[in-house]
């Protein structure tokens, strides 16, 4: 099944998505810092889907960066941790999409989000905290990330299924 | 039956296949043994005065070491595993109110004394062993 709508029209489309949930993800309360549900990375495991690595890895720049303008955090530290995570999961569906067998969005989505997590508490403490003990907490963001990459891997699936069935996005396995 | 959260069961068998559950079990399992290892707690501390390293000590034995601070002489202890800094001269008893330290990484520190003890992380050297290692006071 094939899209109905141009594919750079579809990145923007996707990618406005992505900086809405990330704006609206900001202002929701969380349990503490490094640790959302990553709400926006949904969008971005559409586009990986759909379009393929290029599009995922254009979609989560357009969400970092516009997404940091719209909170006024841009060339904050929060920005440089928001894109060491996306630059993580990014790297990890890229390698992923080298791989031959068939992986989903739900084991693609638990991956990136084990290296966006990996990858923000690197860039926290070579940017911020500079000290060891940041590590002792890796194992346990890690774990919440686990939990929160399949649910964002089943909500991908959902958001994929159902937007094929109205013949514009097709689900593709890569 | 319609049990509670069967749903989520069939949304899960939906929307995985085979590669998605090994990765699912994999990185679960890989998960749970980095949590459960035993080498996050390090075996050795450092005692720094004024940002200079002043020692290292084994946490593979009991000990008292006496160190000179700024307000006087501050006792670090070491039992069971574990080090804790003693003083009672610097006002808020920040360095000893925080207690024993065991894992990596972790610190106590007395500022008005200057005292900062470390577990490092590392490793002691093993007493017995090879002639590459270090020895004890009879053997060599």
């Amino acid at each position: 099944m094939k899209s109905t709508i141009r594919p750079d029209l579809l990145i923007a489309y996707l990618a406005a998505a992505a900086v809405a949930a990330h704006v609206l993800e900001a202002a929701l309360p969380g349990p503490g810092p490094w640790f959302k549900m990553g709400l926006a990375n949904i969008f971005t495991l559409v586009a990986f889907f759909h379009l393929g690595f290029s599009a995922a890895a254009m979609v989560s720049i357009i969400r970092v960066v516009a997404g940091s303008l719209a909170l006024g955090t841009f060339l904050s530290p929060t920005f440089f941790l928001s894109f060491a995570g996306a630059a993580g999961a990014v790297l990890v569906m890229w390698l992923l999409s080298l791989f031959p067998f068939k992986i989903g969005p739900v084991g693609v989505s638990i991956l990136a989000s084990l290296a966006h997590m990996a990858s923000q508490v690197v860039a926290a403490w070579f940017l911020i905290i500079g000290h060891d003990g940041i590590f002792l907490a890796l194992p346990w963001f890690l774990i919440g990330s686990w939990f929160t990459g399949l649910l964002n891997g089943l909500l991908a699936y959902t958001v994929l299924t159902r937007v094929a069935k109205h013949n514009t996005v097709a689900v593709g396995w890569r | 039956m319609n049990y509670p959260g069967l749903w989520f069961v069939e949304l899960l068998k939906q929307a995985t296949g085979p590669a998605d559950r090994w990765v699912m079990v994999l990185s679960g399992l890989v998960l749970i043994a980095v949590v459960a290892r035993p080498e996050m707690v390090g075996k050795q501390v450092n005692i720094h005065r004024d940002n200079q390293l002043l020692m290292t000590l084994t946490l593979n034995s009991d000990s008292i070491t006496q160190v000179a601070g700024r307000l006087g002489e501050v006792k670090v202890e070491v039992k069971a595993g574990r080090a804790r800094l003693l003083e009672y001269r610097s006002q808020r008893l920040i360095g000893t109110r925080t207690g024993w330290i065991k894992n990596s990484g972790e610190i106590a520190v007395c500022v008005p004394c200057g005292i900062l003890i470390q577990n490092n992380g590392k490793k002691s050297p093993e007493k017995t062993g090879s002639a590459d290692k270090l020895y004890d006071g009879i053997a060599r």
